[in-house]
């Protein structure tokens, strides 16, 4: 088996923050189909690194390349779901002109939206589900509603690499089983990272797991023992809650 | 009013109040949105450096104030993002130096200062058919640059963060804005004066605001709504024998207040 493009590659990357070490000589390599989940503590770094990898913040040290090329010059290909949007809830703007905001970064400077970008716009809101209210500003949505606009918002832009920083924070579990199966038919040819604290859920679905606390400890295998985990958290972690003690992340449930 | 009509300054004025509305009306919409309110104020009040650079110069205050409020638009935004000065600092430097500058260079133009208070307060019975061309130019400039850019300016104030990672030139587009809030600035001054612009640049958006969830009828409304309470507070000025720019704009306030109370009336039915 040919080994696959790196997709995402950081070298002994360093951030800090108001004098605080953030990132700590993080090492990743990503490859092109990979789903990465990461894990780790709340101020941990895992927003930081994600913003690295997009280009939204320069590392004090070290390279960052995505696709070969620096994260600011690899914009069009890289989808990101923020965990949080800013945004003034009143702000004139339907569901639909949101998402087809995705498609801005694939049309070029001064040219208008084609019946192509109304498509995948089209095509990225039923995927979450959410055609129905296309036309509702976005501020009548619900929180988990608006968290599914910005997931048809990075879908719409057909990514190569698809960024979600804690997706399913406001989401419900129904809809959090059904986006973690969307992902599952979106990785087959690109490139997933996702961040969450939900350790149980991101287990099954992800390929390879990577936790993070300022330094990073990389598997190639979603397996993590107890034991590495209390050395990222720094405290005993409890595993038991997911029925498995010890072993939670390779709780597989998915049936095909 | 009909009667009023056959004087030059009152068509000019009346001319006066739609090309203001609609350059103010759409870039209105961006300063509200993008919460630059008060930036567009430190604008409005640096740009009294233009006015007197105008009367020191002997040429006609609104050649001057386009160079001086362009000039300290991009100052007050390069200051605010590249320095480590909060914001409302940034603004509130540019604001009192710029008044002071146009203080200093009236307190060096020998003799009276004429009409100073109309730059000051607006008087729209003074607008001269120079400054409707140079405000049929600016509009010309401001609704096409919007239509241009239109989507790139919505994803800017709508999401800032994502629009940057789209590649959207957010830096580019940033000062873009300021420039065209400088631009509305300059339009306003013979209005209401650049002590009063920032409201008539809010107060039709506002209002709009209220009744709308479109980015674009916000802008027609604006528009139209600037259009409107101007007309009306020149009309209510004229009557009554009082400043025009204290009438706009109070005339517009009490539309904010009527319309909010609609707007509650409105919500309480189910």
């Amino acid at each position: 088996m040919t080994q696959r493009q790196p997709m995402v590659e950081l070298k002994g990357v360093g951030v800090t923050i108001d004098g605080q070490p953030v990132l700590e000589d993080v090492n990743l390599i990503v490859r092109e189909g990979d789903f990465l989940g990461i894990i780790g503590p709340n101020g941990g770094g895992k927003t930081t690194l994600l913003k690295v990898i997009i280009g939204l913040l320069k590392p004090e040290q070290g390279s960052v390349t995505v696709a070969g090329r620096l994260p600011q010059e690899a914009r069009g290909l890289i989808g990101y779901v923020p965990q949080f949007s800013l945004f003034d809830k009143e702000f004139p703007i339907s569901v639909w002109e949101v998402v087809l905001l995705g498609r801005l970064s694939q049309v070029g400077r001064f040219s208008r939206f084609s019946a192509k970008d109304f498509q995948m716009a089209q095509d990225a809101l039923k995927t979450v589900e959410l055609s129905h209210l296309k036309d509702k500003q976005i501020g009548q949505l619900s929180g988990g509603q608006r968290q599914r606009v910005f997931i048809a918002r990075a879908l719409a832009q057909n990514p190569q690499l698809l960024i979600l920083d804690e997706p399913t924070a406001s989401v419900d579990k129904p809809m959090q089983t059904g986006l973690y199966e969307l992902l599952e038919r979106f990785k087959k040819d690109r490139t997933i990272i996702l961040v969450s604290h939900d350790i149980g859920a991101v287990s099954s679905f992800v390929n390879k797991i990577a936790c993070l606390n300022r330094k990073i400890f990389y598997h190639d295998s979603p397996e993590i023992s107890a034991q590495h985990l209390e050395e990222v958290y720094g405290c005993p972690v409890d595993l038991i809650a997911h029925g498995v003690p010890h072993r939670v992340l390779k709780e597989h449930k998915h049936h095909d | 009013m009909i009667e009023a009509l056959q004087f030059e300054f009152m068509r000019n004025a009346i001319m006066a109040a739609v090309l203001a509305s609609i350059g103010c009306g759409l870039i209105g919409v961006y300063i509200v949105l993008k919460r630059m309110l008060s930036l567009s104020g430190g604008i409005a009040h640096a740009a009294f450096g233009g006015i007197g650079l105008g009367y020191f110069l002997g040429i006609n205050p609104l050649w001057t104030v386009l160079p001086f409020s362009v000039i300290s638009a991009v100052g007050i935004g390069l200051v605010s993002r590249k320095s480590k000065l909060p914001e409302d600092t940034a603004i509130g430097i540019f604001w009192a130096m710029g008044m002071a500058t146009g203080l200093i260079f009236i307190g060096l133009t020998p003799g009276y200062a004429p009409d100073l208070f109309g730059y000051l307060f607006g008087n729209i019975l003074m607008v001269t058919r120079q400054d409707l061309m140079l405000m049929f130019i600016l509009d010309v400039l401001m609704v096409g640059l919007v239509i241009l850019i239109y989507q790139d300016l919505l994803s800017f104030s709508f999401d800032e963060e994502f629009a940057r990672v789209s590649g959207v030139p957010v830096t580019v587009l940033y000062y873009t804005l300021l420039c065209l809030v400088a631009l509305s600035v300059v339009m306003l001054i013979k209005i209401v004066g650049t002590i009063l612009v920032i409201a008539l640049m809010t107060l039709p958006v506002a209002i709009a605001k209220q009744h709308t969830y479109s980015l674009k009828w916000m802008m027609y409304f604006s528009v139209l709504i600037g259009i409107v309470f101007t007309l009306l507070g020149v009309f209510l000025a004229y009557r009554l024998n009082l400043p025009t720019g204290a009438t706009i704009i109070l005339t517009m306030g009490l539309g904010f207040i009527v319309s909010s109370l609609l707007k509650m009336v409105i919500r309480r039915k189910p």
